[in-house]
C-alpha cells in the first residue's frame, strides 16, 4: 500500500481538478489548483500564522512572523500595481474600520490561540488530521454562518468609510508606505527576538515566496484577493438551507447577490474553491509523508467543549471583523486596505490574551503532556 | 533509514491523523453532494472567462470583506 500511496494521491488531486473543470469550467479548475497549492505549501513547509504570533511572545522567536511579513510585502509589490492598472477587473480586500470590526478581530485573536489555528490554519489542521482542527473547522463553519445573520447589526454600531492606502497616498505612495510599515514591524520583531531566532529557515523563505505567488495568481484569476471566511459561511448556509430553513428573510442572504450565490453551486464560489483545495492539499501532504505526525494529546472533556465553542467564536468573529488572518490581515494589507492594519493590531492584542488563557482552558488528560508537538519556526 | 510510523504515539483513545484527515475529506464530499442536490445546475455556457485579468469583466465573486 505504501508504494501505491503517492501515485494514488496524485491521481486523487488530478481527479478533483478534472471534476471541477468538467462541472464548472476552467476558472474554477484554476482556483482549485491554487487552493491545492496553498494547502501543499502551508502544510508542506509548515508555514502558519497562529504559531509565529505565539512564538514571538512566549519564545522570542521571530522567524515565522518575519516570513509572514515577507509574503505580504512580496504580494503587495505585485498586487498594488495590478490593482492600479486594472481597476475594472481586479478588486482588493477592502472593508471599513469599525467598532465591531476591531472587537471581532480582538476576539478572533483570542480564539485562534485556543484552537491553535486561524482561518487558513484551521483548514490546514483539519486536512492534515489534527483533531482539534477538525472540531474547530465544524465550529468555524457554524460561526461564520451565524455571523452573517448579525453582520448588519454589528456594522450599524459604527464604522468609518472604506479607506485604502492608495486612496489616501496614491498608488505609488500607498505601496511604499505599506512596505515601510512591514519593514518597521520586522524591525520591531527582530529587536524583540533572541539572536538565534531572527533568521527564518530556508523552508520559510520558500513558503513566503510561494504563498505570494499563489496569492497574486488568486487575484489575477479570480479578480479578487485570497479569502477564507466567506466560503465557510456559505457552506453553513447551504447546510441550513438543505435542512428546510428558508434564509430569504435574513438581511444578508436575502439580498439578490447573496441569494443568487446561495442557490448556485459552491464550485462557482471563489473562496469555497480555494478552501476545498487548501484542505485537500494539506490532506495530501499529510498522507504523502513517510512518518505521520502524532495526533494531539488527549484532553480533558471540558477542553474539547472549549475548543468547539472557540471554533464557533472564531468563525463568528472573523465574519464581523471582515475577514480572518487571510482575508483581513494578509489580503487586506497586501492590497492596501486600512482595515488590514487595524485588524493586525486588534487580533495580535487578542492573541496575547489567548496565549494566557490557553493553559487555563485546555488541559491535557495526562499531566504535563504537550497538547501539540511544537513545530520549529 | 527504515520508515518509521509515528502514529502509534497518538493517545490511544483518539483517532489517528489519517483517520481524522479522511473524516475531513469525507465531510467535504458530503457537502459537495448536498450542494449538487440543492443548487441550480451549473451552466457551462455561462462560465466566466478562465482568467479575470484581461476579461473586461468586473469581479463578481464574494469575499470576506463583503458587507
Amino acid at each position: 500500500m505504501q508504494s501505491w500511496r503517492r501515485p494514488l494521491l496524485i491521481v486523487f488531486m488530478l481527479l478533483l481538478i478534472f471534476m471541477v473543470f468538467a462541472l464548472a469550467g476552467p476558472r474554477s479548475a484554476f482556483l482549485i489548483i491554487i487552493g491545492l497549492g496553498f494547502g501543499v505549501v502551508l502544510e508542506g513547509c509548515r508555514f502558519g500564522f497562529t504559531g509565529p504570533w505565539r512564538l514571538i511572545v512566549t519564545e522570542r522567536d521571530g522567524r515565522g512572523l518575519l516570513a509572514q511579513f515577507l509574503a505580504i510585502g512580496l504580494t503587495a509589490s505585485v498586487a498594488f500595481p495590478l490593482l492600479a492598472a486594472f481597476p475594472d477587473e481586479l478588486s482588493g480586500a477592502y472593508a471599513p474600520v469599525g467598532f465591531a470590526m476591531i472587537g471581532g478581530a480582538f476576539i478572533f485573536g483570542i480564539a485562534m490561540q485556543l484552537v491553535m489555528g486561524c482561518g487558513s490554519g484551521t483548514l490546514v489542521n483539519a486536512g492534515s488530521g489534527n483533531l482539534i482542527g477538525f472540531l474547530a473547522l465544524l465550529g468555524f463553519v457554524a460561526g461564520s454562518f451565524l455571523g452573517t445573520l448579525h453582520l448588519a447589526w454589528w456594522t450599524s454600531l459604527g464604522s468609518l468609510p472604506v479607506y485604502t492606502m492608495q486612496g489616501i497616498l496614491g498608488d505609488s505612495g500607498g505601496l511604499w508606505v505599506t512596505l515601510l510599515g512591514l519593514v518597521a514591524l520586522a524591525a520591531v520583531v527582530i529587536t524583540r527576538a533572541d539572536p538565534g531566532k531572527r533568521l527564518p529557515a530556508r523552508r520559510l523563505w520558500l513558503a513566503a515566496l510561494l504563498i505570494a505567488v499563489l496569492a497574486v495568481l488568486n487575484l489575477v484569476i479570480a479578480g479578487q484577493s485570497w479569502g477564507v471566511v466567506y466560503g465557510l459561511g456559505l457552506w453553513g448556509a447551504k447546510v441550513v438551507q438543505a435542512s428546510g430553513i428558508d434564509l430569504a428573510g435574513t438581511a444578508f442572504w436575502g439580498t439578490p447577490a447573496q441569494a443568487t450565490r446561495l442557490h448556485q453551486s459552491v464550485l462557482t464560489d471563489v473562496t469555497s474553491l480555494t478552501n476545498i483545495g487548501l484542505i485537500v492539499g494539506a490532506f495530501v501532504v499529510m498522507r504523502w509523508r513517510k512518518n505521520v505526525d502524532a495526533q494531539v494529546s488527549l484532553l480533558r472533556n471540558h477542553s474539547w467543549v472549549f475548543i468547539a465553542v472557540a471554533g464557533v467564536i472564531l468563525g463568528y468573529s472573523a465574519r464581523i471583523a471582515f475577514g480572518c488572518n487571510v482575508g483581513a490581515y494578509f489580503s487586506g494589507i497586501s492590497t492596501g486596505s486600512l482595515h488590514g492594519w487595524v485588524w493586525l493590531v486588534a487580533a495580535f492584542a487578542g492573541s496575547c490574551l489567548g496565549i494566557t488563557l490557553r493553559p487555563l482552558l485546555l488541559t491535557p488528560a495526562r499531566l504535563g503532556a504537550p497538547i501539540l508537538r511544537s513545530v520549529p519556526a | 533509514m527504515k520508515n518509521r510510523d509515528l502514529s502509534h504515539l497518538s493517545a490511544p483513545s483518539l483517532p489517528s491523523r489519517p483517520v481524522v484527515g479522511f473524516m475531513t475529506v469525507a465531510c467535504l464530499a458530503l457537502l459537495l453532494i448536498l450542494d449538487a442536490r440543492e443548487s441550480i445546475p451549473i451552466n457551462p455556457y455561462a462560465a466566466p472567462a478562465p482568467v479575470a485579468l484581461g476579461s473586461n469583466e468586473a469581479p463578481s465573486g464574494a469575499h470576506c470583506t463583503n458587507f
